[in-house]
């Protein structure tokens, strides 16, 4: 089969041409910039991700809200799920970038991780 | 260190027909509100431009439990990058209309709808193409303004192409001492670029303010057939220079060729180029040795 597949890795957005089949995979891609594309593409034809960004209410801090985003990226037909797993949830400062906020959302094994500091106050 | 960013385009820019009811806002006054301030803007939205700003919008009010009914888009092809329409207009099966834009806002206090209509080649409304698209929000990605009055007022050269100061390799302009970067400077795509100028500019500034040199911009760089500009303007050749350009069109299977006295100094190849899209390209310093009469081209070619 053949596709064309845009790679939203990097803002370059390359429109790669893949030829593939459902039992032997990726058999060749080209039209693309650079090495990230193949992996992506892969993954977008046979276990398609997000990564999810959102943000989380605070309690007690500089800011109201914090950002998160899914480590690693989910499944990209489960993020309207995942939202609703995430809505409803707060947390307490401070936070610093790289905390771990929920853990394997919908039993996807991937986190909920800030991607902000949010100081005390 | 002239960094004053752009002002959104507003309603009043664009020259919008109809009322005056609240719930028109543009994208980067809805992202502040929803990220900084936790505050909800509307429940059902009609997006008027495809800005990245207002396709990473688009899936901001989808994840947060908002309708985005869909994009209008004025021009024939899409505004922002080839990779945000994926990932936030297509994972979430939003209508992307081109060609089409609002030509009326309807409601008294708050927006209760919005009349779409095709336009022609020459911007005129096609006859007959007026359809009226219930919401309560309609939100405007419709480009951004240089915040350029202070550039103007220094009397600093400007390029009529970015609508920003001409700057070297350093990113100095005209004037010794001023220096200017961001999205003032040129319009960026991603804020990981403008990050990326802003910290060449702060450590050339730096290296001003304690030498009071900079490296002798000898160098015409001048943007050819297919590219709209190339920056920087002029370099000195004594170190490998990050170029950024945008193409006047889209194109397939073309390349951007660095030339000097005829000859070619680098050779890109783009599968793929787009308005939207900007292009930046490394040209090491070795292939600035064989430049003639300190003129280079930067142009598309098959």
């Amino acid at each position: 089969m053949k596709s064309t597949i845009i790679c939203i890795v990097c803002p370059v957005s390359c429109p790669v041409d893949v030829e593939w089949t459902k039992e032997d995979g990726v058999l060749g891609i080209k039209n693309h910039l650079c090495k990230l594309a193949g992996p992506y593409v892969e993954s977008e034809l046979f276990d398609p991700r997000r990564l999810l960004t959102t943000s989380i209410p605070v309690d007690g801090g500089d800011w109201p809200l914090v950002s998160v985003k899914s480590s690693p990226p989910i499944p990209k037909n489960m993020m309207l799920e995942a939202m609703d797993e995430i809505t409803g949830v707060r947390v307490k400062a401070p936070i610093k970038v790289g905390d771990v906020l929920m853990t394997n959302i919908l039993g996807t094994g991937c986190d909920v991780v800030a991607t902000r500091n949010v100081k005390s106050v | 260190m002239l960094a004053m960013g752009c002002r959104e385009r507003t309603r009043g820019a664009i020259g919008t027909a109809g009322t005056r009811p609240a719930g028109v806002y543009t994208a980067g006054a809805v992202q502040y509100y929803m990220n900084v301030s936790n505050l909800a803007v509307g429940r059902k939205v009609v997006i008027l431009g495809s800005g990245d700003i207002g396709l990473i919008m688009a899936r901001r009010m989808i994840l947060e439990g908002a309708e985005v009914v869909c994009v209008a888009e004025i021009l024939p092809q899409p505004s922002g990058i080839a990779g945000n329409i994926v990932r936030c207009l297509e994972d979430f099966d939003i209508p992307l209309h081109l060609n089409t834009t609002v030509v009326e806002i309807h409601g008294k206090e708050r927006v209760t709808g919005v009349t779409l209509a095709e336009v022609g080649p020459k911007m005129g409304e096609r006859k007959g193409t007026r359809r009226f698209i219930e919401c309560d929000t309609l939100l405007l990605s419709v480009g951004l303004i240089p915040e350029t009055e202070l550039t103007i007022d220094l009397g600093l050269s400007m390029s009529p192409a970015t609508n920003g100061a001409i700057v070297d390799e350093s990113f100095h302009t005209s004037a010794p001492g001023i220096f200017s970067c961001g999205n003032v400077l040129q319009v960026h795509d991603v804020v990981d670029y403008a990050t990326l100028e802003a910290e060449k500019t702060g450590i050339a500034a730096a290296k001003w303010a304690m030498t009071g040199k900079l490296p002798d911009s000898k160098i015409n760089i001048s943007a050819g057939a297919g590219l709209r500009y190339i920056l920087p303007a002029t370099i000195s050749g004594e170190d490998a220079i990050d170029f950024t350009t945008r193409p006047w069109k889209e194109e397939h299977d073309k390349s951007v060729v660095f030339k000097s006295g005829g000859e070619v100094l680098r050779r890109l190849k783009m599968p793929h180029m787009e308005p939207a899209g900007m292009i930046r390209v490394r040209v090491g310093k070795g292939r600035f040795r064989h430049v003639v009469n300190n003129e280079i081209t930067v142009e598309v070619e098959d």
